[in-house]
């Protein structure tokens, strides 16, 4: 689906293996950082991202929108081969364009007359146009607001430049030195009482 | 458990009433031996498990798993490391009360609470490791500018490594320095500077000890944040961290207080009523807080109608709140009544719902698509269990080689004798400067 503002495979993926190319808006799967985690399959609302179950050098596929033919000037496999044109390539702005005027060409066609993805998901690449409900096809209705954006919400501001847990951490190590300091003089006075050695 | 006939050094005073016990030193438990049939078991389970392991590696994970596209998850990471390292925590919990809270009587569990933590967190590491599917890109973790700071599982992986490898391996190194100190006298003056170095940087470590564990175990209900609305809105929430690791908390708690109870039991020990007493009132506080706070939680967000729906999550939902709630009130009465076998069942009942909890938004309560439905193969149950069974190995030949069960001075003194008399190659220089037949050996050569 490539999602516009921050896709949530690549938000959750730990070492960046999954990112979004900031020329194009493709989301790549790096080979030489995936861990094999599968933390995107779980977070990506679309099932987009797929493991490989079997062998002992397993990849994530998903679609890159045919890099390496875009790389030669041509477009993506899909669209040069679909007849009728349901399937079509173009800058997003472009494709907007062209779903909302076929919306206005037939109207009541179209579920809602909507274009998913226009602002679903906080904005997608893909744009679909569907005569049946979205969620049918695996689209589910998740708001203006983009999945990582609503839910790491206070993930993200507890973890901004690593302030609060520093301040955190330099809070416990006054008080555990305070602390430390007098188990130690207990502990002593237990040795002598009871003639062991002190353990701490 | 077989025992080796205990003399007449081990004797323990049967009659002795439980109040009268006071832990005041870690004692290695004597008169058992480390071989016995149930270790052995445990022994073969994991070597099972090591096996199939090299075969995972080979085939991948289908073959061996129940996981499925729409399942991506299975028991290794739900189970081993969602639901064991909360069980583990009790180095971050029981830590946090005796050393930041000040409750000083809960230093006689510290030594259990590290170890346990550490088995723990070592069988949860080894399943991430075997769970990931490409694993020789592990290597980015030494690279901190190529890590997703964002993202909840670069937090979990890259703080409980570092968590389990560093902070807690460097907690748990007293018990192993002291068997040093007495194992032979030549060694000391080495121990002792190791431990007057390791003394200097413990408020360093013990901080970090407590940071990380509370950061990861939080980063571990995060984690289920981004799946959004497919975790059932009875456990989705925005306060999935804060539960998580609340949750944690008295978990640990449970797992500390009862494995030093059992163990108590096997090995014939008087148990501290002071100090199990302020465990279960602590336990039993955090229940009644963490409850409060879920079913809060849920009534705010208006989703209290979907726990009384007949369907398996609310099923879920209330044998979590039930054993959890029912287990919290039974630790309340015997703390009052001082009945060790209901405080035993309360921990046991409020960490097995704890654990159901902590497994319900990765599985139970996960609802990918309404189709999709995930059982753990036999392999992978084997494995799973395989390294808990090594963890559990490794803790029976812990307690009975280093100082890590709480027990009575009377009952070091035991132990000293009953060594003395089965280990006599050993220098036991300085186990008897006051010992049990009051000999003090400073006095003796000590040059040989």
């Amino acid at each position: 689906m490539h999602a516009l503002p921050d896709p949530a495979c690549a938000a959750g993926c730990p070492f960046q293996a999954l990112y979004k190319d900031k020329e194009s808006g493709i989301v790549y799967w790096a080979e030489d950082k995936c861990i094999g985690c599968r933390y995107c399959t779980i977070t990506c609302p679309y099932h987009v991202p797929r493991f490989q179950w079997v062998g002992y050098n397993p990849r994530v596929t998903k679609c890159e929108l045919c890099s390496h033919r875009l790389t030669q000037g041509l477009k993506p496999g899909c669209t040069s081969v679909c007849p009728t044109g349901a399937v079509i390539f173009g800058p997003r702005t472009v494709l907007l364009l062209e779903a909302k005027r076929r919306i206005q060409e037939s109207p009541g066609r179209y579920y809602k007359d909507k274009v998913y993805g226009e602002t679903d998901n906080g904005g997608t690449q893909s744009l679909y146009l569907a005569r049946v409900p979205f969620d049918d096809l695996g689209l589910p209705e998740l708001g203006a607001e983009s999945v990582p954006a609503k839910t790491l919400r206070w993930q993200r501001r507890f973890y901004q430049y690593f302030a609060l847990p520093a301040l955190l951490y330099a809070g416990l190590v006054h008080v555990i030195r305070k602390n430390l300091k007098g188990h130690e003089e207990e502990a002593h006075e237990r040795e002598l009482q009871t003639g062991l050695r002190a353990q701490l | 458990m077989s025992a080796i006939v205990s003399t007449a050094f081990t004797t323990q005073p049967e009659t002795q009433s439980a109040t009268d016990a006071r832990w005041e030193r870690a004692v290695p438990v004597f008169g058992f031996s480390v071989v016995t049939p149930f270790f052995l078991a445990m022994v073969g389970l994991g070597l099972v498990a090591l096996v199939l392991t090299g075969y995972r590696e080979l085939a991948g994970l289908g073959p061996v798993s129940g996981m499925t596209d729409a399942f991506g998850w299975g028991i290794w990471k739900t189970f081993n490391v969602m639901v064991m390292t909360a069980l583990g925590s009790g180095a971050f919990a029981v830590g946090i009360a005796a050393w930041v809270f000040k409750r000083k009587k809960l230093h006689a569990l510290m030594r259990m609470a590290l170890l346990t933590s550490f088995f723990a967190y070592a069988c949860g590491l080894a399943l991430l490791g075997i769970d990931a599917g490409r694993p020789w890109n592990f290597y980015w973790i030494v690279f901190p500018w190529k890590w997703n700071m964002h993202s909840p599982l670069a937090e979990v992986a890259v703080c409980m490594s570092i968590y389990a490898m560093i902070p807690l391996a460097i907690e748990n190194l007293p018990p192993v320095l002291e068997r040093l100190w007495y194992f032979d006298s030549r060694l000391r003056p080495g121990v002792e500077t190791i431990e007057k170095r390791l003394h200097s940087v413990f408020p360093y470590v013990i901080a970090l000890a407590y940071l990380l564990p509370g950061m990861h175990q939080s980063s571990l209900g995060a984690l289920m944040l981004l799946a959004g609305e497919r975790v059932h809105p009875l456990w989705q929430t925005p306060f999935l961290p804060l539960l998580y690791v609340w949750a944690a908390c008295f978990m640990s708690f449970g797992c500390v207080a009862g494995v030093t109870m059992l163990c108590c039991l096997i090995y014939q020990r008087a148990m501290d009523m002071d100090v199990l007493d302020d465990a279960a009132q602590i336990t039993w506080w955090l229940i009644f807080g963490w409850s409060a706070l879920r079913l809060l939680d849920i009534s705010f967000r208006e989703q209290m109608g979907t726990a009384f729906r007949f369907d398996r999550f609310a099923a879920v939902f209330w044998l979590e709140m039930i054993l959890i709630a029912g287990g919290g009130l039974l630790l309340r009465r015997s703390r009052q009544t001082h009945e060790k076998d209901k405080m035993f069942l309360g921990y046991v009942l409020s960490s097995l719902g704890g654990m159901i909890y902590r497994f319900s938004p990765t599985t139970l309560a996960f609802r990918p698509n309404p189709q999709a439905l995930y059982f753990p193969a036999t392999i992978e149950i084997l494995v799973s269990l395989g390294f808990i069974a090594m963890g559990i190995a490794g803790f029976l030949v812990a307690v009975k080689r280093f100082a890590i069960l709480p027990g009575t001075i009377s009952l070091w003194h035991d132990m000293a004798s009953y060594f003395r008399f089965r280990r006599p190659y050993i220098r036991w220089t300085g186990y008897f400067k006051y010992g049990f037949f009051g000999e003090d050996e400073k006095l003796e050569d000590n040059s040989h």
